[in-house]
């Protein structure tokens, strides 16, 4: 028993665990963006939709959070009419 | 000439910043380069002391950009190397007083002069970090085996990059051997892995430190030590020598090695 007990405590290794907490952290620190690459991407978004949509003017939304193990996007973007078909050019 | 000039930074204040540059630019000047540091942490200046040259500050940096003497008069050469110079901070201003084009234009005229300018850069990232980075070609980032140093360290490697400082050397400062190999402490290739950057060299914890910097003497002077050893090699590397990585062993380790050549290791010697 006292064996086993030692066993256990020579296989905790507490690098794993600094290496695991940081390598999270700076997932979330990575993705606080810089305000022109957020700008720049949610130009984009709304680029991309208007070609389906007509965006109505004014907030667009877009956060970035983390949910469990992974980031989410979020956008919302208020629409006033959709075309009938994808305004490609 | 026309040298370059290295900005050593790494965001997180306590890591070893000041040592790591004190110990590099004399490194360089053993190494046979003549070399500049300048102390850019306006109001809490420390290479001086570091250096063992308190005693002879006339002038300092804000003096040379507010243009009340010449560079040259407020370099002070260092006491045992004859092509090492240091310009210190000044104690009593602040980090606002001078703008990063002039500390640029600073570096660029004295890069005439000296083959590297070491700018020690002050902790956090606000305008003295800006100051400082913005007169370096590249960069050194030092940090240490900890979650909090680590982290700091890239920011740091994100903001040297939008400056447009890319592949910075990074120091691992404060290794214990015995803790790494116990696994009990964040290992060369962990910290490499997370930052993504090139290694330019590990430095072990010691005692050594210390006790050179209460005496002013930056380590690097005694080859012997562990530390010093370590601060040489890097040196070595930053002038482009092929020097290879040599990863801390654990003092005891390198007692046993030493006993069976029959050295005396570790002792303090004036190189």
């Amino acid at each position: 028993m006292l064996e086993l007990l030692r066993w256990n405590k020579t296989k905790h290794n507490t690098k794993e665990t600094a290496r695991d907490r940081l390598k999270n952290a700076l997932a979330i620190d990575r993705f606080d963006l810089a305000p022109d690459i957020i700008e720049a991407l949610r130009q984009d978004i709304k680029n991309a939709v208007s070609r389906y949509m007509v965006v109505a003017d004014g907030e667009q939304q877009l956060k970035l959070r983390k949910e469990n193990e992974s980031i989410v996007l979020t956008t919302s973007i208020s629409i006033t009419e959709v075309h009938r078909w994808a305004n490609t050019n | 000439m026309t040298g370059k000039t290295i900005v050593i930074t790494s965001g997180k204040g306590g890591v070893g910043k000041t040592t790591t540059t004190a110990n590099l630019g004399t490194g360089l000047a053993m190494r046979g380069h003549k070399v500049l540091i300048i102390d850019t942490d306006i109001g809490l200046r420390n290479l001086d002391v570091v250096m063992g040259l308190e005693n002879r500050i006339v002038y300092d940096l804000v003096d040379v950009i507010e243009e009340r003497c010449e560079p040259s008069k407020a370099m002070i050469r260092d006491k045992h190397k004859l092509d090492l110079f240091l310009i210190p901070a000044p104690q009593t201003r602040d980090k606002d007083c001078i703008t990063s084009e002039q500390l640029a234009d600073l570096c660029r005229t004295l890069e005439e002069e000296f083959e590297y300018i070491i700018i020690d850069c002050p902790a956090g990232i606000e305008t003295g970090f800006k100051n400082a980075i913005s007169a370096a070609q590249e960069a050194i980032i030092v940090t240490t085996p900890e979650v909090s140093a680590v982290r700091d360290a890239d920011r740091v490697i994100g903001l040297l990059d939008s400056a447009g400082i890319k592949n910075p050397g990074l120091i691992i400062n404060r290794i214990h051997p015995d803790l790494v190999a116990k696994g009990d402490m964040l290992d060369k290739d962990d910290i490499v892995d997370i930052l993504a950057v090139d290694i330019l060299g590990l430095v072990p914890i010691d005692d050594k430190v210390i006790t050179s910097t209460n005496q002013g003497i930056p380590v690097v002077h005694s080859k012997n030590t562990a530390s010093g050893a370590a601060f040489y090699r890097i040196a070595g590397r930053i002038a482009g020598e092929d020097i290879p990585l040599q990863e801390p062993q654990s003092p005891s380790f390198m007692k046993k090695i030493k006993a069976l050549v029959g050295l005396k290791g570790g002792e303090y010697t004036h190189a």
